[in-house]
């Protein structure tokens, strides 16, 4: 072995001791809320259902996590982007209330690249989400934070 | 002045309570501290084997509590250090023998005469842990670095925080720094990092420990114990001395290395 390979050594641990680490880290997240996993799991499904009979929801992108700054404070961090879905695009209400000069443009040429880029599978989903939400035209933040 | 009441405690049983209490009572009388401990650990009395005591008892503490004896009566003296004393458990009773009124109560009246009354609590979060915690001053919260015993600290840290006892300090024993360096035992740093409180001592695994205790004399009397050393620096700090964590945790860094590479140490 070099004098650098030796120097260098062990400079990232990865024996036992970092898999104890991040076993303890995830289980006393559970433990502090007095959450274990499986129902967190649950929370988040119950928490997205109910937000996707609203608006169309990017399922793709999703994250909702336990965040614990320090052992006393925990909290829900749910960041819950808004699908693209169809109606959305077609909801006359976009074009009425977001009324800059640029903004008569802007839906037409956003409008592909949406469909573009939006997966497959978030299709469907938003697809499913659009039923309910097609009653209830969203609101304009939420066209606002779809584009955004 | 009045004495600081220390509760060692733990959550997960066998992780170094009783010989942490054992030893931080000789290390304190070392330091010319007047000092009295009290096993809390009712039903399961080893305080009084680890200090060689155990032929002394006449009374304990159930019998203070009871009325059958005078708290006075139910004090052992240390052989070798007269300001050293222990209050033995009952071997015979449950913990529901004593409450936590009776804890508060002992303790206050011994406040006055003591600078440091020391209590080695149960393992577990029932009725003796809270009965241990009750008069507390300081809490003092021994783990191993191991996934089970960090998780119960960490669980006696939320219990003691919801009782306004908290957060504790952490008493790191058993590591063993040879595992440590090879990834393969949590760090001090590490468990300070999880737990997310101070750490008042770094505890080495010692095969002088056992020894000790098989013959009654706490490691902290032995010299040449790296354990004993480590109960002499916490002693220290619980009296205000600001003493630096014992070198077998450094972080070995880029030029720690270096300076070991060409130290040839
Ligand atoms: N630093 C150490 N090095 C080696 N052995 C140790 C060390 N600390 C404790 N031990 C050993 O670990 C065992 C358990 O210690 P101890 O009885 O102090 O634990 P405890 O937390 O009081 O247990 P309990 O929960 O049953 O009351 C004993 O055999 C003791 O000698
Ligand atoms: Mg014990």
């Amino acid at each position: 072995m070099s004098l650098w390979d030796r120097l260098l050594r062990r400079t990232t641990r990865d024996g036992s001791s970092s898999v104890a680490k991040n076993r303890l880290q995830v289980v006393l997240v559970h433990d502090r809320i007095n959450l274990p996993p499986e129902r967190l799991r649950e929370l988040k499904e119950e928490l997205l259902a109910v937000i996707a009979r609203y608006v169309a929801v990017d399922h793709d992108s999703v994250a909702i996590t336990v965040e614990q700054p320090d052992r006393s404070s925990s909290r829900l961090i749910a960041e819950i982007p808004f699908g693209k879905g169809k109606s959305l695009l077609l909801d006359t209400s976009l074009k009425d209330d977001s009324y800059t000069e640029d903004d008569d443009l802007r839906p037409e040429a956003d409008r592909p690249a949406d469909d573009g880029t939006r997966p497959p599978a978030a299709s469907a989903d938003a697809a499913q989400a659009d039923g309910p939400a097609a009653d209830t035209p969203p609101p304009d933040s939420g066209a606002t934070a779809a584009d955004a | 002045m009045g004495a600081t009441v220390v509760t060692i405690t733990s959550g997960k049983g066998g992780v170094g309570k009783s010989t942490t209490t054992a030893n931080l009572g000789i290390a304190l009388a070392k330091l010319g501290k007047k000092v009295v401990l009290i096993d809390a650990d009712i039903g399961l009395r080893n305080l009084d084997v680890i200090m060689g005591l155990e032929n002394r008892i006449v009374y304990d503490l159930v019998d203070v509590v009871e009325g059958r004896s005078k708290l006075r009566q139910a004090m052992i003296k240390h052989k070798q250090f007269p300001d050293l004393y222990l209050i033995p458990a009952a071997q015979t009773r449950d913990k529901t023998a004593v409450s936590p009124a009776d804890m508060i109560q002992i303790c206050n009246k011994l406040r006055d005469e003591f600078d440091f009354i020391v209590i080695d609590s149960p393992a577990g979060i029932e009725r003796g842990f809270r009965n241990a915690v009750a008069p507390a001053d300081r809490v003092l919260i021994v783990t191993n670095p191991e996934v089970s015993a960090v998780r119960d600290a960490d669980r006696v840290i939320g219990l003691l925080e919801a009782e306004n006892k908290g957060p504790g300090e952490i008493i790191l024993n058993r590591l063993k720094m040879n595992m440590v360096k090879k990834g393969e035992m949590l760090s001090a740093h590490d468990v300070t990092d999880i737990l997310g409180i101070a750490i008042i001592g770094i505890v080495p695994e010692d095969e002088l420990v056992i020894p000790a205790s098989n013959s009654g004399v706490p490691v902290t009397l032995n010299d040449q114990s790296r354990a004993g050393i480590a109960f002499n620096n916490i002693a220290r700090r619980l009296t205000g001395e600001n003493v630096p964590l014992m070198k077998l945790e450094e972080h070995t860094g880029f030029f720690q290395r270096l300076a070991r590479f060409f130290g040839g140490s």
